[in-house]
């Protein structure tokens, strides 16, 4: 490259540009007056009433007028269309009035044959040196295209609330359907049993999902009755469907034979075949026998049979709980004939029941996962409680867990009435 | 409810003055009567405030049903009233803010002792013999302009005019929340305003009423200014000079002297 | 998160299991199932060392695993698993059905 320069240097000195402005302007032909007349933009000015006082040549070939049809005769308003006049009188105008400027306001001018141009308006008001309004320059730009698109941006706005309330819609009717089918699942209340107080919370943890949990209690007459709680893998409507076969198998099968390991076989062997192979389907299940007391006998005895569910909570007249485990129990539905355990307890005048599923224990904490030991301790602090109470106050546990508790959870108490304690604060020394 | 807050009432001059109520039309909010209010305040007791959906209002008391009728908007002026206890107060209510009053005063007589209704229109779709000046297909497009400038909203409203010099009381507080309308709400009052028909309420006013007529205003054309004069007994009607929808922004010194004027009347 | 890593041992393979077997993550941990070849009388070792945490999903997956295996005539045993997952196992009565190994062969056997 030869080292000449081949084109002149940039002008940067005053002198420079100056010859270099007078070179292009005669090009131009320019003139203030042309650059109005003639601007890729349409200009008007207006009274403050409104009537129209210069209109360059733009605006008037875009609607088709002669300046004398217009200046001294109409007014800005008039040129629009209805809807933006109403606009223009509800809006655009008091804001003028009061900012003294207003910018890129969308409306529509109607030309002469009566098309409609799509138009942005920009207006300030030109005030006098003592700072009186004297008139309104207004600026008219051709909008045609950005109108187009902003008119697909609305209908794809529209579309969009159109398809977000049917999408609320369809969500409102699937959680109907969930709530009607999980109540389905739950007996509607619970039946009074003489001499016993009974209490029950379900916590659903999505209106989206049926919870897979359930519990039930039911007569076997003959002063004898069943109760049960469970909580069948998974969620949604396939695990719903287990957990109806499971609660319909157990009422079904205490019906025939009450014998609770009886029971739980039978609902293992229907588990079993039904959902064998690569999608098992199995429950966790407590399921218990209650035999009403004698005549001079206010407690309950009770038979628990469990498939491999967390231990029931004993709160005890005296203030104290314990776990009442179920050992060796397996899961229902996995082995053809699994091991269960049987357990006899007691239920005597102020004692009360516990059923619960996982969910409880397995809510997360700032301190980890809620656990055994501390449900133990809370039982303990508890104790002695009846039924209500009792799951009143872990429905309000659960609530406390918040987010935390992203799992079902079903709890079933059961309670003897205490007998009428003696007043222990005024029991002589 | 807190209703000061609700409808950000905001009462100016001496406590002792005879209490003038000023109500804002559809398109803006109480700061339309930032040209009469410090003038009319000198005597009188001014109650500004902004209806539930408009200007500084609580947003989340607004619902589509109670607002689709100028009932609703009736009720806020009630709620208005019964909040500050007012008894024999002037309402002066702008556009269709005047029906509204209008409304009020036949639910509440004892509130109100005067009306002046600024540039009412009772109606404003054509109805056989009745000119209101619009058909139903312009309402149509009204809603249409509404949406056209929505999308644009906040760039082209918002703004406004940051220090203008020659407009120092325009501060930037002001101006930030100002005519902006929620668009679901503002379709909804422009619905309610042009769609309502409230011709039979105004034989029904009891107290003494000023209509207030600008020449020239496309949105209640002099005949409306007519028919709300005589279908309303005993009505004073007053033409001003004026261009526009809103007089007490186009002509605020005209506007305060036609009010007072009507207030000193009432007085003797 | 669940990450997944197999080793070949003549008694058959060790899927090493990290992170945490839920909702989420079990899917992926079934393809992974289902794609492990198994030789009739093979053992097929989950080693649970490196898992975090494991829900009513997990356990479904161990159950998967049994009947994969059961299909393929070979057995399957869980090895070094974490405690409070041990305790899930008991509860559920699960100790009693798979073979729970200690760390010996899972950890040492890498051939």
């Amino acid at each position: 490259m030869s080292p000449e320069r081949a084109h002149p240097p940039p002008a940067t000195t005053p002198d420079a540009l100056e010859q270099q402005a007078a070179a292009v302007a005669p090009l131009l032909e320019d003139s203030p007056e042309d650059l109005y007349e003639n601007a890729p933009c349409g200009y008007l000015s207006t009274l403050m009433n409104g009537t129209l006082a210069k209109v360059n040549g733009t605006l008037l070939s875009w609607l088709g007028y002669h300046r004398e049809e217009l200046v001294g005769r109409r007014r800005f308003a008039d040129l629009l269309t209805i809807g933006g006049k109403l606009y223009h009188e509800t809006h655009f105008a008091p804001l003028l009035q009061m900012q003294g400027e207003v910018h890129g306001i969308a409306m529509e001018l109607k030309a002469k044959d009566g098309a409609r141009l799509p138009v942005l308006v920009t207006s300030v008001v030109k005030t006098d040196a003592a700072g009186e309004p004297k008139l309104i320059r207004t600026t008219v730009t051709d909008a045609r295209g950005r109108r187009a698109y902003e008119q697909e941006l609305l209908r794809a706005r529209r579309a969009a609330e159109e398809a977000h309330r049917e999408a609320e819609r369809s969500r409102e009717h699937l959680h109907e359907v969930v709530a009607v089918l999980q109540r389905s699942l739950l007996p509607p209340s619970l039946p009074p049993v003489p001499g016993l107080e009974t209490a029950a919370h379900y916590h659903t943890a999505s209106p989206d999902h049926l919870g897979g949990d359930f519990y039930d209690l039911f007569s076997l007459g003959g002063g004898r009755w069943a109760f049960c709680l469970g909580d069948v893998c998974g969620k949604g409507p396939e695990a719903a469907a287990v957990t109806s076969l499971a609660r319909y198998t157990l009422r079904a099968a205490a019906m025939n034979d009450a014998d609770p390991e009886a029971v739980l076989q039978t609902l293992n062997s229907v588990l079993y075949e039904r959902y064998a192979g690569d999608d098992p389907r199995y429950c966790t299940v407590v399921f218990g026998l209650l035999e009403a007391p004698g005549p001079d006998d206010a407690g309950f005895d009770i038979t628990l049979a469990g498939g491999g569910h967390p231990p029931a909570l004993l709160l005890r007249d005296d203030g104290t709980a314990d776990f009442v485990h179920t050992p060796g129990g397996v899961l229902i539905g996995i082995l053809p004939r699994p091991p269960l355990a049987v357990i006899h307890t007691r239920l005597e005048p102020g004692d009360t029941l516990v059923l619960y599923t996982d969910g409880l224990t397995e809510a997360r904490t700032p301190t980890g996962r809620y656990g055994d030991e501390r449900l133990l301790a809370h039982a303990a602090d508890l104790a002695p409680s009846g039924a209500e109470p009792t799951v009143k106050a872990l429905t309000d546990l659960l609530e406390s867990f918040g987010a935390g508790l992203d799992d079902d959870t079903a709890i079933l108490a059961l309670g003897v009435p205490a007998r009428a304690h003696e007043n222990p604060t005024s029991s002589p020394c | 409810m807190d209703i000061r807050r609700r409808n950000n009432v905001s009462v100016i001059g001496p406590e002792d003055g005879p209490v003038v109520v000023l109500a804002h039309g559809f398109g803006c909010d109480q700061n339309l009567w930032r040209l009469v209010a410090p003038a009319l305040a000198v005597d009188y007791r001014v109650v500004l405030f902004d209806y539930v959906g408009a200007g500084r209002s609580d947003l989340t008391a607004w619902s589509a049903e109670r607002y689709s009728s100028l009932d609703g908007y009736a009720e806020d002026v009630l709620d208005v009233c019964r909040e500050l206890d007012l008894r024999d107060a002037v309402f002066v209510g702008h556009s269709v803010s005047a029906m509204a009053g209008v409304m009020a005063v036949a639910k509440e007589p004892g509130r109100f002792g005067r009306l002046v209704l600024l540039t009412p229109s009772p109606c404003y779709i054509d109805d056989g013999g009745y000119r209101g000046g619009f058909s139903r297909e312009d309402i149509d497009e009204l809603l249409e302009s509404l949406d056209a400038n929505y999308l644009g909203w906040s760039g082209a409203m918002a703004p406004l005019i940051m220090g203008n010099p020659d407009r120092p009381e325009l501060g930037e507080e002001l101006t930030d929340a100002f005519c902006r309308t929620d668009p679901d709400i503002a379709r909804v009052f422009a619905r309610t305003t042009f769609l309502s028909d409230s011709r039979d309420d105004l034989a029904k006013v009891s107290v003494p009423t000023l209509v207030v007529e600008c020449a020239q205003d496309v949105i209640a054309p002099r005949e409306v200014g007519a028919y709300v004069h005589a279908a309303i007994p005993g009505s004073r009607l007053v033409t001003l000079d004026a261009t526009g929808h809103c007089p007490q922004l186009s002509a605020p010194e005209a506007t305060v002297e036609a009010i007072t004027a009507f207030l000193r009347d009432g007085e003797r | 998160m669940l990450k997944t890593s197999t080793r070949h041992t003549p008694a058959g393979p060790v899927l090493d299991v990290r992170g945490d077997l839920d909702f989420h993550t079990v899917p992926e941990f079934r393809k992974t199932l289902e794609g492990l070849s198994l030789l009739p009388g093979q053992r097929l070792v989950l080693h649970l060392a490196g898992l975090q945490f494991c829900d009513s999903s997990g356990i479904t997956a161990f159950l998967v695993a049994r009947n994969l295996a059961a299909t393929a005539g070979a057995d399957v045993a869980l090895a070094e698993v974490p405690d409070t997952t041990l305790r899930v196992l008991r509860i559920v009565g699960l100790d009693q059905v798979f073979a729970i190994e200690p760390a010996e062969r899972a950890g040492a056997d890498s051939a």
